[in-house]
């Protein structure tokens, strides 16, 4: 057997610039399996400093156009916590309604446009409409992930930044017949969302990597009492279990020649998976009666440490994103006009919130004028880097028989499962696939 | 059904002449006379959320950037039936262009009845800069005649099609 390079230089469907570099020496033994990220940092970080503490919320939402309201929330709470400013109940609800739009959103798109076509051997999914099969299924996925939109244009006031989500609440708020509109909508999509499951699950089980297995640590917040997404501790399903401010002192971050993206380990150990499949693994018990149902239907048995039931985790959490939006509605009830107020004080604090694609962590210092004087951003995407070369590491010997075009098209399908969104870094990841010696 | 003619630009203003598209509809609004019937919509890199914005809306022109079809500042026209191959306008998030929007609008039977691309070609997508190339910036006034001249086109196209309100 020859040597063989893959590199990976441009995947479709993908957020961010980079490269994935594979070496298989002549014996079959995988040298190298490394991420490189290109795209340059953007400096968000030193972009804070100097800024008042109520402009951060808003301007980290320029990060990224797919999570920006993960961004706003994780900021607002680390700024809110340093200045131990205390909000509503309804804010902590209308906030957590406004994550879960942005979550069907998010996963409607994921599930149904990037990671079907992969799974159905389709090159994407304008390939798959031409399938009277799927073009109806394509179609209402479409207004799922719409139902999402309108519910954040509804709560924030425009699609993508928010214009009504402040330190201390909202400036502005939906009405009761807002929110009943909404619920209708929900209740609508609520069997598509469900037969999402089934779906994934299929999906899933048609791949030939099916078995594939690799234990490692996977992250959440976790709250005793409901599924987290804006708040709880950082917990993990080897016993981790910390406040969510503490994670500068328990998450590790290196750089790696080579690669723009840091990336990162819990002190002490090893890599480790955020997201969806590492949400519904640490907290599958506080998932709504019918996620949990159609969960069961289709044989999820957590911890699944099968990176490729990833899928199948997403459309858990549609359904569950469904359920919990409705309850949350209810007891939001009728929005009452309420006044945001701070005031600034010195404090330093950190918070995360749970992105579409897992955890998203903000925090600084901020001095009593309210100026910030440091602050710290790290995605979930990059988060999840160093793990994603660890499950490179596993899947690729397993698969040496396959052509080139083939393994290519394997490791395409494995990055494109993570949902990667170097956004919050990038614009589109590279792909190349080499033999050595040939 | 809603009533009227849209104009979308598309774009990254943090990526020099990417932004071509949001100039072009900022340039109409400050320096002409905008129709009643006319509304500009400054849509950034909408991806499938472009079969949301024109949603009921009989007749759309789209301004948007496009490389590879000659010097830049170059203005092409297009129609839904003769689309450029996807890799000649600008990938969006999770690469859903403009052109997989309208493939799949076609699919799902949600196109305008009249839709006009206007396409100018660019030279630069430099992360960062707000600039546009002085060649790219000069097209300006002339991307602008162009979407007037379409928009006549389709005043004329709708007035022999009666059901097609404008």
């Amino acid at each position: 057997m020859s040597n063989r390079r893959i590199h990976v230089d441009y995947i479709a469907r993908a957020e961010g610039d980079g490269a994935f570099d594979i070496v298989i020496d002549n014996e079959g033994v995988l040298k190298k399996a490394s991420w490189q990220v290109w795209e340059p940092p953007r400096f968000f970080e030193a972009f804070m400093v100097g800024r008042k503490a109520e402009e951060v919320p808003e301007l980290v939402q320029r990060i990224c156009g797919i999570c920006p309201h993960s961004h706003h929330i994780s900021a607002l709470r680390a700024v809110e916590r340093a200045m131990d400013v205390t909000v509503s109940e309804q804010t902590v609800l209308l906030r957590e309604l406004l994550h879960y739009s942005d979550w069907i959103m998010s996963h409607a798109l994921h599930v149904y446009y990037l990671a079907a076509p992969d799974f159905l051997g389709y090159e994407s999914v304008i390939a798959m409409t031409e399938n009277p099969d799927l073009l109806p299924i394509v179609k209402e996925a479409l207004k799922l992930k719409r139902l999402g939109n309108d519910m954040i244009v509804c709560l924030s006031g425009q699609e993508i930044q928010n214009k009504t989500s402040v330190i201390g609440g909202f400036t502005s708020l939906p009405t009761l017949s807002d929110l009943n509109k909404m619920k209708e909508q929900l209740k609508k999509m609520k069997d598509f969302a469900y037969s999402t499951v089934g779906l994934a699950n299929q999906l899933a089980s048609q791949v030939p990597y099916k078995d594939l297995s690799r234990k490692c640590e996977h992250v959440a917040l976790s709250d005793p009492d409901k599924y987290a997404i804006n708040d709880g501790r950082f917990v993990s399903t080897e016993g981790l279990d910390i406040g969510d401010w503490e994670y500068p002192q328990w998450i590790m971050e290196s750089h790696i020649p080579g690669c723009n993206a840091k990336h990162s380990v819990i002190k002490g150990r090893d890599s480790f998976l955020t997201g969806p499949l590492a949400r519904v693994n640490v907290n599958f018990n506080k998932l709504s009666k019918d996620a949990g149902k159609a969960a069961g239907e289709v044989g999820f048995n957590p911890p699944s440490f099968n990176p490729f039931m990833s899928i199948v985790a997403r459309a858990i959490e549609l359904v569950h994103a469904i359920d919990t939006s409705t309850e949350l509605i209810d007891a939001i009830g009728k929005p009452v006009e309420e006044e945001p107020k701070f005031s600034y004080k010195a404090g330093e604090s950190y918070a995360i919130t749970e992105a579409p694609r897992g955890i998203c962590c903000h925090g600084g210092k901020i001095d009593k004028y309210g100026v910030v004087q440091k602050w710290d951003i790290v995605a979930p995407t990059a988060r999840n880097i160093y793990n994603l070369e660890k499950d490179f590491r596993e899947f690729i010997p397993k698969l040496l028989h396959l052509s080139d075009e083939e393994l290519t098209l394997k490791c395409e399908v494995m990055i494109r499962n993570y949902d990667p969104c170097q956004s919050c870094a990038t614009h589109s990841l590279k792909i190349r696939l080499r033999r050595e010696g040939n | 059904m809603a009533c009227g003619i849209m104009v979308i630009g598309c774009g990254n203003t943090w990526a020099s002449d990417d932004a071509i598209g949001i100039r072009v509809v900022e340039f109409l609004k400050k320096s002409y006379d905008i129709p009643s019937d006319v509304t500009i919509v400054e849509a950034g890199c909408p991806g499938i959320d472009l079969l949301f914005i024109w949603e009921d809306v009989p007749a759309v022109i789209l301004v948007d950037a496009v490389t590879g079809f000659g010097m830049p500042g170059t203005i092409h026209t297009f129609d839904a039936d003769h689309l450029l191959p996807r890799e000649k306008m600008p990938y969006s998030s999770h690469s859903i262009n403009v052109i997989d929007a309208i493939e799949l609008g076609k699919k799902f039977r949600q196109l305008p009845c009249l839709l006009t691309i206007v396409g100018i070609e660019i030279k630069s997508e430099e992360s960062f800069c707000l600039k546009l190339s002085p060649e790219v910036e000069e097209a300006l006034p002339a991307a602008c005649e162009t979407i007037f001249r379409e928009i006549e086109k389709i005043r004329c196209a709708s007035s022999l099609t009666a059901d097609t309100p404008l």
